[in-house]
Formats: C-alpha cells, sequence, structure tokens
C-alpha cells in the first residue's frame, strides 16, 4: 500500500508518464520519418530524370539512414535487456 | 529459487507423516492446477492479441496471414525473454501479496479466461491485461475486502495508463503518419506501396517482440504470486527460469493459433488501412509498448495498438474511421475491469462454497465447458486466414460504398 509520510512517491507519477508519452512519440516519429526520408532518397537514386552525383547522393543517404535505423533498433533492444 | 521438496511431487513417496503428505499434496496439486491455468491464460492471451501486430501487414497485404502470424508467433516467444519489469509490477503493485491464496489467483485467472474468449467470440480487441487483473482483483475483493487491493498501484499503474496510451499511440502514428505522407509526396505509388509493405515486415515484426516483451510477463507475474503465495518463493524472489520459458512458450503457441475474428476488426473494421498507414501504425505502437515495458508500467498492447489504428485513419481524410466501432470497442475496454472482476469474484465464491481442492476442480470443469460452449458457436461463422480479409459492417462513413465492397 502507498505510505502516506512527506517523504512517499507521488500517487500518480506524472513525470514518469509525461517521459514515456515523449519519448514513445519521438522514437515513434522518427523512425517513420526516418525510414520515409530512406524511401523518398531510395526512389531518388533510381530516377533517370536526376544526374550521377545526385543520385549517388541519394544511394548514400538510403545508407545511412538504413544503418541509423537498424543501430537504433539494436540500441534500444540492448537497451531493455541489459537495464532488465 | 523454487524448493525441490514442493517442486517434484515423486519425492512425497518418501514421506511418512500421513497429514502433512496430505496437506502438501493438495498444495502442489492445487499450485499445479493454478500454473496450467496461468498458463492456458497466457495461451489465450496470445491468440487474443495476435491481431495487436499482424492485423495492419496482413490487411494491407505485406505478408500473407499465415506467414504473419508465423513470424509474430516467433518473435512474442523471443520478446518474452528480453525483460521482466512488468512481471515484478504485476506481482507486487496490485494486490497484497501476503493476503493472496492460490484459490484466489485460480479464480482470478479463470475469470480473465472467461472474458477473454468471451470477447473473442464477438470479436473485440479487448484489454487481455485488464482481464487478468480483473480477474484477481475481484476474487481478492472477495476473499479479503477492499483492503487486500493496492488501489493506488491500481490507479496508477493500470487506469491512469490505460487511459492516456491509446491517446499517446494515436498522437504519434498520426503525427508520424502525416509527416509520412509529406516526405513521400514526390515518390510514385508503387515504389512507395512497396516500400511501406517491407517495413511493414520489420515494424510487425519490432511490434511482435515488444508484445512478447510487455505481455507474456503479466502471466510470470501471476505464476511468481502463485509461488509466493504456496511458500515455494520468498516474497522478494524473482521469477524462476522455467516460469520464463514455459510463458514464452504458451504466448508463442497461442499466438500461432491466430485469433483471426479479432485480427479481422483491427485490420478491416476501423478503417482501410494502406501500407503507408500500416508501417506508422505498428512502429508508433512499437515505440509505446517498448518505452512503457522498460519502464515498468504494464500497458495494454490491445489499447495501444487500436489508437495507433485510429490515429493514423483520423489523420488521413480520404480514410474514414468508423467512429461507432471505436466507440463500442472503447465502450468494452472501460468494462473490461469489472466483468473480469465480476467473473474472478464469482468464480472464487463459487469454489470456496465448494471447498478445497474439489472446489477448485469443480470450477475447472464448468470453466472448460462454459470455454467448449463458446467454441462450439465460433463454429457459426468461422474466420480463419482465407477470410480474415474480407469486408466488415457497415460502409465507412463519408466513403464510397466501393472502398468498403474492395477492402
Amino acid at each position: 500500500m502507498a505510505a502516506g509520510g512527506a517523504s512517499s512517491a507521488p500517487f500518480i507519477d506524472w513525470s514518469l508518464l509525461a517521459r514515456i508519452a515523449i519519448i514513445s512519440i519521438a522514437a515513434g516519429v522518427g523512425l517513420v520519418v526516418a525510414f520515409s526520408i530512406g524511401l523518398a532518397a531510395l526512389s531518388f537514386s533510381r530516377s533517370e530524370e536526376h544526374g550521377r552525383i545526385a543520385r549517388t547522393g541519394a544511394w548514400v543517404v538510403t545508407l545511412l539512414i538504413g544503418a541509423a535505423i537498424a543501430g537504433a533498433l539494436i540500441w534500444g533492444l540492448v537497451l531493455i535487456v541489459r537495464k532488465s | 529459487m523454487c524448493d525441490k521438496s514442493v517442486c517434484i511431487p515423486v519425492l512425497f513417496v518418501h514421506i511418512r507423516e500421513i497429514s502433512w503428505y496430505d496437506w502438501t499434496v493438495h498444495n502442489v496439486l492445487l499450485l499445479l492446477i493454478v500454473i496450467v491455468v496461468a498458463l492456458a491464460f497466457d495461451f489465450t492471451n496470445g491468440f487474443h492479441d495476435t491481431a495487436n501486430a499482424v492485423a495492419p501487414t496482413i490487411a494491407t497485404g505485406a505478408l500473407k496471414p499465415r506467414t504473419a502470424v508465423v513470424l509474430s508467433s516467433v518473435l512474442n516467444l523471443v520478446g518474452a525473454f528480453l525483460s521482466l519489469k512488468v512481471a515484478a509490477t504485476i506481482a507486487s503493485a496490485l494486490v497484497a501479496q501476503n493476503l493472496v491464496t492460490l484459490p484466489v489467483i485460480f479464480a482470478g485467472l479463470i475469470g480473465a479466461i472467461c472474458w477473454n474468449v468471451t470477447t473473442w467470440y464477438f470479436a473485440i480487441p479487448s484489454s487481455s491485461s485488464h482481464a487478468l487483473i480483473g480477474g484477481v482483483i475481484g476474487a481478492m475483493l472477495v476473499l479479503a475486502g477492499g483492503h487486500s487491493v493496492l488501489w493506488s498501484g491500481l490507479v496508477s499503474k493500470v487506469i491512469i495508463p490505460s487511459g492516456l496510451a491509446p491517446l499517446i499511440a494515436l498522437v504519434a502514428a498520426g503525427v508520424a503518419v502525416i509527416a509520412a505522407r509529406r516526405l513521400t509526396k514526390k515518390v510514385d505509388a508503387e515504389t512507395s506501396s512497396m516500400g511501406f509493405r517491407v517495413g511493414q515486415i520489420g515494424s510487425s515484426s519490432l511490434l511482435s517482440l515488444a508484445h512478447g516483451t510487455n505481455d507474456a510477463q503479466k502471466t510470470m507475474g501471476v505464476v511468481t504470486l502463485a509461488l509466493i503465495a504456496n511458500g515455494t518463493l520468498r516474497a522478494d524472489a524473482s521469477t524462476p527460469w522455467w516460469v520464463v520459458v514455459s510463458c514464452a512458450v504458451a504466448i508463442g503457441l497461442g499466438t500461432l493459433i491466430g485469433g483471426w475474428r479479432i485480427i479481422r476488426t483491427m485490420g478491416k473494421g476501423f478503417t482501410t488501412l494502406t501500407p503507408q498507414q500500416g508501417f506508422a501504425a505498428q512502429i508508433a505502437s512499437s515505440a509505446v509498448i517498448l518505452t512503457s515495458s522498460h519502464m515498468g508500467i504494464p500497458l495494454s498492447t490491445t489499447h495501444v495498438a487500436t489508437g495507433s489504428i485510429v490515429g493514423v485513419g483520423a489523420a488521413t481524410p480520404q480514410q474514414p474511421v468508423r467512429w461507432k466501432l471505436v466507440g463500442n470497442v472503447a465502450m468494452a475496454w472501460i468494462i473490461t475491469l469489472p466483468c473480469a472482476g465480476f467473473a474472478g469474484a464469482t468464480a472464487y465464491f463459487l469454489s470456496h462454497a465448494i471447498g478445497g481442492t474439489f472446489g477448485v476442480l469443480v470450477l475447472a470443469l464448468v470453466a472448460a465447458t462454459y470455454l467448449g460452449i463458446i467454441f462450439k458457436l465460433s463454429r457459426r461463422s468461422v474466420v480463419n486466414a482465407s477470410n480474415v480479409n474480407d469486408a466488415l459492417g457497415e460502409p465507412l462513413e463519408g466513403a464510397p460504398r466501393e472502398s468498403v465492397l474492395a477492402a
């Protein structure tokens, strides 16, 4: 039972809930944005309408974003496993 | 750790003290029944919640129904091993551990299973977690009254987060899909559709992993509570490895069965999903579930997944949402805790009235009969992998009839 003393934890830990909300929204939106940029870059790199340098740049962006997404997922899972 | 004299009934052959022997055998039998029923609940949790991870993937055709379910099953199994924080919350933050008895846990589980199977029959994506928590609390109330329930824990760790979780998921998924739409507006439709379908395989996998991480632990928490109530474990003991393994396998097998009725509701009921929407919804759900699981808050994955699907629908003007269905499902969420609580309380009252291990066995038989009847009724309108993507319900408000028929 929650104690009623001055040093007890708050009845509802709003800061924890706010942290969950902020991290969830940031992570979710961030991953979708990164994937969408990667997809747009991939589509750009495959289009014959653009110059070779621009297409190569788009390829690099695609690869970097792919690596970033993979890295973020692996880091997240490692974090969960190590802290539990 | 598990005391071998309790865990291995064969050893009782060597024990000559008859009264102590009888008492222990009864206790071991009761403990075994509770563990089996807990794993049965975990199994129903798996098939009830398969939809959370795979419904958008199946609805958009990113994966074939069977393939999606098998992939989800394997990742649920893996996810169950990743974290134990939620198990600790379930075992310690909701009821007074020193008052919990095995019949209470048994009755709570029976209440939760009955509610889960009933909502599955009606294709309602309700929360298995709330059914479990409601069932155990209902039985506790009959046993020991209101002081046995940690109301502060119930409000702060279950009710408030369960109200906020779908809203957070709705916002995350809505913002994500708007951003995705703007970022890919110059990408041709075919490439975009193909790209997000491939992405959905990854997002569905992540969501299945998140589900295993979050939901299998709830049963682990209940089995741990049963072992503590039986005196097999100390109150501060951690979850034994065999509990982790058995719960992981049970939820994996349940997922493998595939709760097609609820998959259909979530994939085709709320809105007509595109691959882009499905991807955004699943990534948003994964982010919410993994974050909350990491911080020890036992969220309902069903609430989160539903919130995300509704969020992407609401953020896309061309894809209206069936708000009437959303309202009905929200109503089911609200009544899940009290209904499962009532079922758990009734189950405990009946088993206690009959008395002892015999009462528990009779109740198990009654529950099995009820489940058999529900299963028989469900055969009248079978939903399976072959018809899970068929159109569902009334037309979407504001949408042409054709789009519903095409869904």
